[in-house]
């Protein structure tokens, strides 16, 4: 049992840096962002791009991949939510928009780099280390621990910094923040370049486990978003707890019943809290914002 | 001074505000009483600039401010404290307060000298500053939501039916600090249902009815007035 546990904790880390995504823009912004799955698939590529392909080495294709992926999702703020906001339209409208965004963006991905599937290595061991039953790659240990520090550096931003409390005003009361003086073209701005950021984190951290495709990102999206609303839709705490529980869950399953009913039990999972505890699992009855 | 020149304004197609004039004198409380539905909290958020002016103008000292963004308006010194607190629920008293000064320049010294006064000042945020501002009672709510327009260092003041939903004694001791901070030198717009507390506080007064400007006066002749009397003060 804890074999499995400690097998799901690297895709629970990624898991739930996409939720913690999903989550953050829909409390900042009040818009869902289907394409999130997608900054997951650029993350990946473009940092690969930036790694293997121009050899500039890992550490920069972090910073390189967060950064063009930002532009990306500040693209997606200025030319979809922007105009629709200005007409007034219905967030369902937004949302839809978002994935029309996607589709557009896998076709790009599709043409710069090609159909296949890749996998790219860490630049680390992958020969686990054993401790008594357990093991554990040192590869694995690197994408828990980026995972959580990320999670950590992006809370104490939230809670510490200007921009970040401004973030919490919008999430909580966005007539009151512009009350404030909070400019929301701004906020909107940041909610759209820093989950793009943090998505494409998941992204470098997924390639070494899972095959990066230009369509990649409908399944950790919706994997990503799963974990959201079972952690809690726009709660940042709830929606981390929810993708490393995600990531467990699927873990476990695979090992001691079927990997074949994996993706079964995670969904019939969502319809139980969907339907039991649709405020997320983790949360107190009183809905906590970020 | 803060004029409003003739301002309409609509929702959708409807038309709420039928070019309002009103007269906001430096260092005076200003009061615009009305019925439900008159338009008052739309003339309010008309001149923070979240309801767009169709027609008309409002000027700031001289400075023609009806086109400008809300966070431009609030770095002018205008600040509205609205209709409903609108704190923010899961921060602190004192992460609220912060807020408040989020369009100011200040050094952070100077933003906690700020906040000191400010707990000073309400006693009752003091001794809760880390407290959770949802968690409060609704008069400590309004007590953080006019703290928290203070830590603006505005000089109007917008507030919108800052009486609503409190019991009596708490009223009180909510009108007891507006006439304070008019004291500190502040100008002040009162948006108020309780007709009678708000003109008995005023300098000037105004009625509103169906979005048109329908009496005005001092405080003391809109309450000495008939009309006045059977619509908004008698029981
Ligand atoms: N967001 C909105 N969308 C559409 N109509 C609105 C909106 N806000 C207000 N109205 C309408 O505009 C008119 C004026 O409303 P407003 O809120 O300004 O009145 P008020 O004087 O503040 O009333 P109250 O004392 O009840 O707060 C009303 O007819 C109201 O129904
Ligand atoms: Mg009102």
């Amino acid at each position: 049992m804890i074999r499995y546990i400690l097998n799901g904790l690297p895709i629970g880390a990624i898991y739930a840096l996409v939720a913690l995504s999903y989550s953050f823009i829909y409390a900042a912004s009040g818009v869902l962002n289907w394409s999130q799955g997608d900054m997951v698939m650029l993350g990946a590529y473009i940092g690969f791009t930036v790694y293997q392909i121009l050899n500039l080495g890992f550490v920069p294709a972090f910073f390189i991949s967060m950064l063009a992926v930002a532009i990306v999702g500040i693209g997606i703020q200025r030319f979809i939510l922007r105009p629709l906001r200005k007409s007034n339209a219905p967030a369902i409208n937004v949302t839809i928009a978002t994935l029309g965004a996607s589709i557009i963006i896998r076709n790009l991905a599709l043409m710069i780099w090609g159909p296949d599937a890749q996998l790219f290595p860490f630049p680390v061991s992958n020969k686990p280390i054993s401790m008594g039953s357990l093991s554990i790659t040192p590869q694995d240990i690197l994408i828990v621990l980026i995972g959580i520090l990320l999670m950590i550096i992006f809370q104490y931003f939230l809670k510490k910094s200007k921009e970040g409390k401004a973030l919490r005003a919008v999430a909580q009361d966005r007539y009151a923040a512009v009350l404030m003086g909070i400019d929301t073209e701004q906020s909107d701005r940041s909610a759209f370049g820093l989950s793009a950021a943090i998505g494409a984190v998941a992204g470098i951290l997924i390639a070494p486990i899972f095959f990066v495709t230009f369509n990649m990102g409908a399944g950790i999206g919706l994997k990503g978003f799963v974990s959201a609303v079972v952690g809690g839709l726009g709660s940042v705490p709830g929606s981390i707890a929810g993708g490393f529980f995600i990531g467990i869950v699927e873990s476990v399953a695979g090992g001691k019943i079927s990997s074949g009913y994996r993706d079964a039990i995670t969904y019939t999972l969502l319809i139980l809290v969907l339907w039991l505890r649709p405020t997320g699992l983790f949360l107190k009855k009183r809905k906590q914002k970020v | 001074m803060l004029e409003i020149k003739g301002i309409s304004a609509s929702y959708g197609a409807t038309e709420v505000l039928h070019e309002v004039s009103l007269k906001i004198e430096k260092n005076k409380i200003t009061t615009l009483i009305g019925g439900n539905g008159a338009g008052k909290s739309t003339t309010l958020n008309c001149i923070m600039g979240i309801v767009k002016a169709t027609k008309g103008s409002i000027i700031l000292d001289g400075k023609d401010i009806t086109k400008l963004r809300t966070p431009e308006i609030v770095k002018l010194g205008i600040s509205l404290i609205p209709e409903g607190r609108h704190i923010f629920p899961n921060m602190t008293v004192m992460e609220n307060l912060e807020m408040g000064a989020y369009s100011r320049k200040d050094s952070k010294a100077e933003l906690k000298n700020d906040i000191d006064s400010i707990l000073d000042f309400f006693p009752i945020l003091k001794t809760r500053y880390k407290q959770l501002a949802g968690t409060m009672s609704g008069g400590e709510q309004q007590m953080l939501a006019i703290g928290r327009s203070l830590m603006g260092n505005p000089q109007v003041i917008l507030m919108d039916e800052p009486s609503m939903g409190l019991a009596p004694i708490v009223v009180e001791e909510v009108f007891n600090i507006i006439d304070k901070i008019q004291g500190m030198g502040k100008t002040i717009l009162l948006v108020e249902q309780n007709a009678t507390l708000a003109l008995n506080y005023a300098d000037y007064g105004y009625v509103i009815e169906l979005g048109n400007i329908a009496l005005e006066g001092t405080g003391k002749e809109l309450l000495s007035n008939p009309e006045v009397e059977k619509a908004y003060l008698g029981l």
